[in-house]
């Protein structure tokens, strides 16, 4: 194999390899932020669904920075982190990164209304099944109040990280 | 060369997206699989849990010192707006708690003569350890908290977790630095409690609501709003008589119980060490605490 373009060097490849990281890291960290105890009022009702979002926007935009691999470890170890019903979260993040890897020829230079209608089918469906596999593990069903309010709070914040998200994207991984 | 390079890749295409898809399909089958490990409790998935319990705490203790610093800010400056109010409403309380101090302390030595008298063995001396909180359940579906305090500094499974105002909850996991504690309000807490004027007895049971409801009620119990609930001591796990809530609400969907804690302002937490390690074998005895306060 001949290539014009002469070997990286061993920084250069540290660089590369961080920079490619950055969605995993980014999602792992948001996976850490709901568990941290912010003192805010009523906040366990109000946490948004930040890993679904995070993998949403990764799977469409970078899908070969968000394996299924990756997909798989932040919902086990969100799951850990807030004492979750093990094995929930991640179930729901493999199936949106698995329907949204189909069709994201459908949100990729598009206008951002359409990737946030797109999500909008997502978060739906995420939180029928999140609501339907935490009632069939805890043997009744459960509130459905909480889970309404992380819907909307989550379709309401994913704008405000998708542009982070945005940001993170032309700076960090502009050249990747 | 250009064309065997070609076969490859029509041969490799194919190949690596059924590597995928099989791939895919193995980890959605392992999250089926995990789910039903943690719903069946293997001990396997329970290490599991405390191992990343203990990696994880010192990332959150780092993370929640400038979270608590900020909240606290934010705190502070609303309080400095209300101070002269505070203060006025503060002395009232304080002449007003002088009269019960000097009420409970009289009761107290009138206990202690009868409890002499009658030969009544006093409670065995609870052994406390204090823990700050580094990390809430950030999830709809479960309330539990995380403790910066472990197995080393003697912290067992089922202790009761208290604040200076009632019960929080009872430990439910234990790492080597760290526990997770699982709320009063949590759906799967069921908390052996007693109406303190009436003694009635009940369960407290939660249901992810911030008001848990009292189940296994006496018909004939006579129940009104702003009855005192204290643990009663039965199980055996938790003392008899810390503070729990009062009675919100006695109406069609059952009887609620608002807890005293507040929930938004959980820093620090006590965990009571009920002294059963005399029963339990093979258990390390407290070790002498750095950080605790007692």
């Amino acid at each position: 194999m001949t290539s014009l373009t002469p070997p990286l060097t061993l920084l250069q490849r540290l660089d590369l390899t961080l920079r490619c990281m950055t969605p995993f890291v980014i999602t792992l960290f948001l996976a850490l932020v709901p568990v941290l105890p912010l003192h805010l009022p009523h906040e366990t009702d109000l946490v948004p669904a930040f890993t679904l979002m995070s993998v949403f926007y990764w799977t469409v935009y970078r899908p070969d920075l968000m394996p299924a691999s990756a997909v798989f470890a932040i919902g086990v170890i969100q799951d850990f982190a807030a004492g979750a019903p093990l094995g929930v979260t991640s179930l729901i993040l493999l199936g949106t990164h698995g329907v949204v890897l189909g069709q994201r020829r459908l949100f990729v230079g598009k206008p951002f209304a359409m990737a946030w209608a797109g999500f909008a089918l997502v978060d739906t469906a995420a939180t029928a099944v999140s609501w339907s596999f935490a009632s069939l593990l805890a043997g009744e069903p459960l509130a459905v109040a909480a889970s309404l309010l992380q819907f909307v709070v989550t379709l309401a914040v994913f704008p405000i990280l998708a542009w982070f998200f945005v940001r993170t994207h032309r700076r960090v991984l502009a050249r990747v | 060369m250009k064309a065997r390079t070609e076969a490859v890749f029509r041969f490799a295409a194919p190949m690596r997206a059924a590597m995928a898809r099989f791939a895919f399909l193995a980890l959605v089958a392992a999250s089926f699989l995990l789910m039903l490990l943690g719903k069946a409790e293997v001990v396997v998935v329970e290490r599991a849990r405390t191992a990343l319990l203990d990696v994880l705490a010192p990332v959150f203790g780092a993370l929640s010192q400038p979270a608590d610093a900020v909240s606290s800010a934010v705190g502070e400056v609303g309080r400095i707006a209300r101070v002269y109010q505070e203060n006025q409403k503060l002395r009232t309380e304080v002449r007003r708690l002088e009269q019960w101090q000097q009420a409970a302390q009289r009761l107290d030595a009138e206990n202690q003569a009868l409890r002499g008298l009658l030969n009544f063995p006093a409670d065995p001396a609870v052994h406390q350890v204090t823990g700050r909180v580094i990390g809430d359940s950030g999830g709809a579906f479960v309330r539990s908290i995380l403790v910066a305090v472990g197995a080393d500094q003697g912290v067992t499974k089922g202790q009761a977790a208290m604040t200076g105002e009632g019960l929080v909850g009872r430990v439910s996991e234990v790492g080597e630095h760290s526990a997770r504690v699982l709320l009063i309000t949590d759906l799967n807490s069921r908390i052996p409690v007693l109406i303190e004027s009436s003694r009635d007895q009940a369960v407290l049971a939660g249901d992810n609501t911030g008001r848990p409801h009292l189940l296994y009620v006496s018909s004939e119990a006579r129940l009104s709003p702003g009855d005192r609930v204290v643990t009663s001591g039965h199980g055996g796990a938790l003392p008899a008589g810390l503070p729990v809530g009062v009675i919100a609400e006695v109406g069609d969907h059952g009887i609620l119980v608002q807890p005293y804690v507040d929930w938004s302002r959980l820093e620090f937490v006590r965990l009571l060490d009920y002294g059963l390690t005399g029963i339990l074998p093979n258990l390390p005895p407290p070790a002498p605490a750095k950080t605790s306060h007692r």
